[in-house]
């Protein structure tokens, strides 16, 4: 119960999984700098 | 069994139940007690009456899903010869069990709803006590009464001296010991309770002097947190002369389990009198709150906002 | 082709390291740091479980017996901390590392040594935070909730904020991880609506602990700097705001809630198909509620803080969201039903964890619903109301599906079947137990008992010590599952088949038991009608 894959379909995946981390690193820093501006939203 | 007996039982159970669900208006809990109390306010009803709707709610809906539970268990297992079925769609059904909920919950929005904008309302107040929550006691302050501002009547109020005793690691002496009267006051007792009046519309506002405490007398409805640097308001109206006991219900530090509320309401008649006494006396010892608050910059931002009171509606 | 195509991972063919440093410390396999994070959370499981033992015996009947109130209030806040942070989350990082490539036919994580990393970050992140106790100033004792001031006054605070930043690294690592592999490495045809529920589920939780992390992250770094760097963020005498911190704290922590209940209703949606031999009940809206969930989560953390005065239009917006979030809840436990009707159901001990789930949470969600509502929550807030409440859905809810979880799949992870007979046995204690331990702190709730309390009225007294008993068996139950556990890994002369179960469908039952060391190197082919929800478009 195997089927074949191509190289360009690996190659897909690897570079999905770095576009993949780089969104969501950058989500990560935006949401910990988020809760600080909260003070200026909140004051 | 009889029919008779079967009624007997029946009203035997629905007296014991009517006797653990509450109804009568409680001052301090009680043994075995299963429900919220009545309490003694003219708005601590709305909390009880909401608690027992939703209560009834859930418990309708409750018997309704976990039978059709039950029933699928019993009917569909396999060692009663039970065939899977393949459906794994019912549109009419899902669009029933997503509109039903939505139904109910706009009623039980509504009724909360009404309840709270009361509550949040504290205009028209004929009396104003400032309760401040230090580690681990309480201050109340009387601000005003009936139009008229209060001179210098504030007091510290905290744990009894027995119940101290009684809730040192091995003290050796019985926490059922502790009574004052018939009952037992066992961490629920101070040496200076608030003393107010009854049927009179009374703001408090609530503010902290160290840590966030929280100001709760179940029978008054509701509680309302105590923090430096705000002022929260919130208010009540006791219908019955009373002794209507409370804790501090925001971890608070290593005494939060020992920082009792009494609330004791009088008439007006004897209210006025006991002002009057404290007034009087409070005329040679002068206690200004700042000697008592262990943060002189949170106390002194206390006062400060104290001063701007009348303005402050809400935290 | 295909072999040219796994070439360069040609070093890992050889099944696992036999070094058990090499294994096991330097592992990137994804089922050996499953089995690490599992192995992590049972151990963090006791020792929770033990704090827990210390609270329940101190309030065993009125008056202080045996700790003094100081440590009485490190022992709520490290019980919450360690079973937050190192029993249930790990537990479903575990189950997720362990079962995702399985189920969605990956070879491993998309980021195997970054895996390796958010696990081994752990053993220290809870090294640092159990440190405190044996330490002069003690432990926190402030709450998990870390309010200040109070938190303030803790003279471990530090080690607090440390372990805390170092838990949220693994976590977001973590998250990471399995967003990558959900979203990049599927076999092809395992469409994002053809994976199983519980892989939905995993990545629904990702995406709320990437946003909701990095602000728990935020907000502990503002104590930490009130605290030794003079700012004042939290502080009124310097112009801050104590309230504020409530406010970021609580949009950090009700999806963490959802963080620890999501990955449950993925479990029972994988369990109930099983036992009942029927597809999963409306696979799309069990998707969809699992999504609105999540989402709903986000506008609704203000319902923690009805009672510190919230302005009415505040307190009303957070009320009807909050309500709002029992519809999805609802469908889903309907869903939950309606897939056990007309099915052919056997009782094996996952299923019996199930279906214990499907009414204990139910029992919590009701419990949910009444402290929505305002004005009643005037009363309830900060009660065992609230206490019975959260264990009603951590307890019954998360850890039961943890429980389930791991019942269920044990035998493919270990290649054998574990004592069915142990299995009830440490079922039916639990499921007793568990009563007896929460339900009467509901009486004791709307008695008016607040909780955190070491102490208490002797009004309270009968349904403490009720509590307190039904807190001790539910206890020592949990020792029943350490045994079937240790005699189904190791001693269990049962093997189990690679279907496991009569009714098992999905990716994960198409390999042998136990699972291989590396499995998928080359993608399965995707049979619909072979997917635990039955084929969605038909």
């Amino acid at each position: 119960m195997t089927q074949q894959v191509t190289e360009q379909y690996l190659a897909n995946s690897r570079r999905g999984v770095r576009r993949t981390v780089t969104i969501l690193v950058g989500v990560v820093v935006a949401f910990f700098l988020l809760s600080f501006l909260q003070i200026l939203l909140m004051k | 069994m009889t029919s008779g007996g079967i009624r007997r039982s029946f009203a035997a159970w629905a007296g014991l139940a009517l006797a653990l669900f509450g109804g009568a208006a409680q001052a301090a809990p009680h043994p075995w007690q299963l429900n919220m109390e009545r309490g003694a306010s003219t708005w601590s009803q709305v909390p009880y009456h909401l608690n027992n709707i939703s209560l009834g709610v859930c418990v309708v809906i409750g018997v309704l899903v976990f039978g059709a539970m039950f029933i699928a268990m019993f009917r569909f297992r396999k060692s009663r010869g039970a065939v899977a079925e393949t459906w794994s769609h019912n549109t009419t059904l899902e669009i029933v069990w997503t509109t039903i909920p939505v139904l109910i919950l706009i009623v039980l929005a509504y009724l909360a709803t009404g309840g709270l904008t009361s509550w949040a309302d504290t205009t028209g107040s004929q009396m104003t006590v400032k309760v401040t929550g230090y580690q681990w006691k309480w201050r109340y302050d009387y601000v005003s009464y009936e139009g008229k501002p209060i001179e210098k009547v504030g007091f510290m109020s905290k744990l009894d001296k027995l119940s101290d005793e009684t809730r040192q690691l091995d003290s050796g002496l019985n926490p059922y010991a502790v009574k004052v009267g018939n009952e037992n006051t066992y961490l629920l007792n101070v040496d200076k309770p608030l003393v107010v009046p009854i049927n009179t519309k009374i703001r408090f506002l609530i503010t902290g002097g160290d840590v966030i405490h929280s100001w709760w007398v179940p029978a008054l409805g509701w509680k309302l947190d105590a923090i430096p640097g705000i002022i929260n308001a919130a208010w009540t109206n006791i219908k019955t002369p009373g002794t209507y006991r409370g804790q501090c219900a925001e971890l608070c530090g290593q005494d939060h389990g020992f920082m009792p509320i009494v609330v004791v309401a009088k008439s007006k008649a004897d209210f006025a009198k006991w002002l009057a006494e404290q007034e009087a006396r409070s005329g040679k010892t002068d206690k200004a709150p700042a000697a008592v608050a262990t943060q002189a910059g949170s106390a002194a931002k206390t006062e400060q906002l104290a001063a701007v009171l009348p303005k402050v509606k809400q935290g | 082709m295909s072999h040219a195509a796994i070439h360069d991972q040609h070093d890992d063919h050889h099944g696992a390291p036999k070094n058990f440093f090499q294994r096991w410390c330097m592992s990137t396999n994804h089922k050996d740091i499953g089995t690490l994070y599992l192995i992590f959370a049972l151990t963090m499981f006791f020792i929770g479980g033990s704090f827990a033992m210390v609270i329940r015996a101190e309030l065993f009947k009125p008056g202080l017996q045996l700790v003094q109130p100081y440590f009485f209030n490190e022992m709520t806040t490290m019980h919450a901390l360690v079973m937050i942070f190192g029993a249930i989350m790990p537990a479903f990082v575990g189950l997720g590392n362990w079962m995702i490539p399985l189920m969605v036919g990956a070879p491993d994580m998309a980021l195997p040594r970054m895996n390796n990393l958010s696990f081994w970050i752990l053993p220290f992140a809870f090294a640092l935070l159990l440190s405190t106790l044996f330490m002069p100033g003690g432990g926190p004792a402030g709450g998990w909730t870390m309010y200040p001031p109070l938190s303030l006054q803790s003279d471990s605070l530090a080690y607090v904020v440390f372990a805390i930043h170092l838990m949220g690294i693994s976590s977001i690592m973590g998250a990471i991880n399995i967003i990558a592999t959900i979203l990049n490495m599927r076999a092809p045809g395992m469409d994002l609506l053809k994976m199983p529920v519980f892989v939905w589920s995993w990545l629904i939780t990702a995406f709320l602990l990437i946003a909701v992390m990095p602000v728990l992250a935020g907000a502990v770094t503002m104590l930490l700097t009130d605290k030794y760097f003079g700012t004042n963020f939290f502080n009124p005498g310097g112009g801050g705001d104590p309230v504020l911190y409530q406010h970021i704290f609580w949009f950090f922590g009700h999806p963490e809630v959802y963080i620890m209940i999501l990955p449950a209703f993925g479990i029972i949606s994988e369990v109930i198909p099983t036992f009942a031999r029927k597809p999963i009940f409306g696979y799309k809206a069990m998707v969809f509620a699992i999504a609105s969930i999540a989402f709903l989560s986000f506008i609704v953390w203000a319902h923690h803080m009805f009672a510190v005065g919230l302005p009415l239009g505040a307190d009303i917006f957070f009320m009807y969201a909050t309500m709002l979030i029992a519809v999805p809840t609802g469908v889903k436990v309907f869903n939950w039903v309606a897939t056990m009707w007309g099915g052919s159901m056997t009782f094996e001990t996952p299923m019996l964890f199930a279906v214990a789930f499907v009414i204990l949470f139910t029992i919590g969600g009701f419990s949910g619903l009444m402290l929505a509502l305002v004005p009643a929550d005037f009363q309830y807030q900060d009660t065992y109301f609230v206490v019975a409440h959260f264990h009603y859905v951590l307890v019954t809810g998360a850890l039961f599906a943890i429980i389930s979880a791991t019942y269920y799949w044990l035998p493919k992870w270990s290649g054998r079947m574990y004592s069915e007979f142990w299995g009830k046995m440490h079922f039916w204690n639990s499921v007793i137990w568990v009563n007896v331990l929460f339900f009467p702190q509901h009486f004791l709730g709307l008695a008016g008992m607040p909780r955190r309390i070491p102490d208490y009225n002797v009004a309270f007294a009968n349904f403490n010590m009720i509590s307190s008993i039904g807190g001790f068996l539910f206890g020592a139950s949990q020792l029943i599952f350490l045994g079937v556990l240790i005699h189904g890994v190791f001693f269990s002369k049962k093997k189990a088949t690679e279907r496991v179960w009569e009714g098992a469908k999905g990716l994960e039952w198409t390999i042998p038991s136990p699972a291989p060391h590396h499995t998928f190197d080359v993608p399965p082919v995707i049979h619909d009608e072979e997917l635990a929800h039955g084929n969605v478009n038909a």
